[in-house]
């Protein structure tokens, strides 16, 4: 099995029925077959902290859900976090894939990329990173108890070393 | 479509306390999301329910938390209240909504054309922006600037 696969099984035994995400090419194929799978309501965003409101509103609802985003969106989901989830004690996963480590190209990218455990330090968000496929479903399901245990979101970010780098050009 | 959307332009001839309160009468057993600003004080002076729910300093994401809540309960209405200056700062919570159109979501946006609590110093719909316009370009399927109260009984009713 691919991440892909197991990821997208543990989401739907965990019930994360509600997909936020703004896309990223390690993430397409995860969205596209959320997308193609109608236990999933996915929710396409023009920008990552609006993901944190429709994930608020729909756990005020009844219903469990993840943002999927690169890790320049983090940078743009701050306030969200600090002002509404955690405040509000909102759990929700947040999977992200990580830009700015091994491999990188686009020096756009470093910055958020390293600030981004700092950040959820700051915020004191756990986070925990997948390196290997064989520690995909431990580490999904781990993430997603604590996440709701703590009533707090917790990040999962999705390694270089596991999923490869985008090459130039 | 449902409701996606209303712009309510109180220029002085829509009291938002009032409209706050004929709404709550009207729509008794709506979920009420409002944002940041008076919205929710007007909404918590109407009387606090259960089902409101305040939002302190997130300025921008009460039409989201409304969208997410609207597709979590899709039986239910779900009405989100906000000012001009919170729908300025997410203008792409209004294109999202539209995407997603769920017919079970009424989103007011009370319009004064300032940032009320911080010393009213004018947002942009005071001088050269049109919300209503911004709320159709974005594909909202029904959306209505009113500008006095028997309007906006109308937009209601709608």
């Amino acid at each position: 099995m691919t991440w892909t696969d197991i990821v997208f099984e543990r989401l739907k035994a965990n019930c994360l029925e509600v997909v936020c995400h703004v896309p990223d090419s390690v993430l397409a194929p995860l969205i596209t077959r959320a997308e193609a799978d109608p236990f999933f309501t996915v929710v396409p965003l023009t920008r990552e902290e609006e993901g944190i409101g429709v994930l608020t509103g729909a756990y005020l609802g009844g219903r469990r859900g993840l943002l999927m985003m690169q890790v320049s969106g983090l940078g743009n989901s701050v306030n969200g976090l600090a002002s509404l989830a955690i405040p509000y004690q909102i759990p929700f996963l947040m999977f992200i894939s990580q830009r700015g480590e091994l491999g990188e190209f686009n020096a756009a990218q470093i910055a958020m990329g390293r600030a981004a455990r700092p950040v959820l330090d700051a915020l004191d968000i756990q986070h925990f990173t997948l390196r290997r496929v064989d520690e995909v479903a431990i580490l999904t399901d781990g993430a997603i108890k604590t996440a709701y245990t703590a009533q707090r979101p917790v990040a999962l970010f999705l390694s270089t070393e596991m999923v490869g780098w985008k090459k130039e050009g | 479509m449902g409701n996606e959307g209303q712009g309510i332009k109180g220029r002085g001839l829509i009291n938002r306390l009032g409209a706050t309160r004929y709404l709550v009468s009207r729509v008794p057993q709506a979920l009420i999301v409002a944002g940041p600003g008076n919205a929710k004080f007007d909404l918590a002076a109407t009387g606090d329910r259960p089902q409101h729910f305040y939002i302190w300093n997130s300025l921008g994401l009460a039409p989201s938390v409304g969208l997410g809540l609207a597709l979590a309960q899709p039986k239910q209405q779900v009405i989100v209240l906000d000012g001009d200056g919170g729908t300025l700062m997410n203008p792409g919570a209004l294109v999202t909504i539209a995407r997603m159109a769920p017919s079970n979501l009424l989103h007011i946006v009370w319009d004064n054309g300032q940032y009320q609590l911080t010393g009213g110093q004018p947002t942009a719909t005071a001088t050269v922006t049109d919300l209503a316009a911004m709320g159709r370009g974005a594909g909202l399927q029904h959306v209505a600037a009113v500008t006095t109260m028997s309007e906006f009984e109308v937009g209601l009713e709608t």
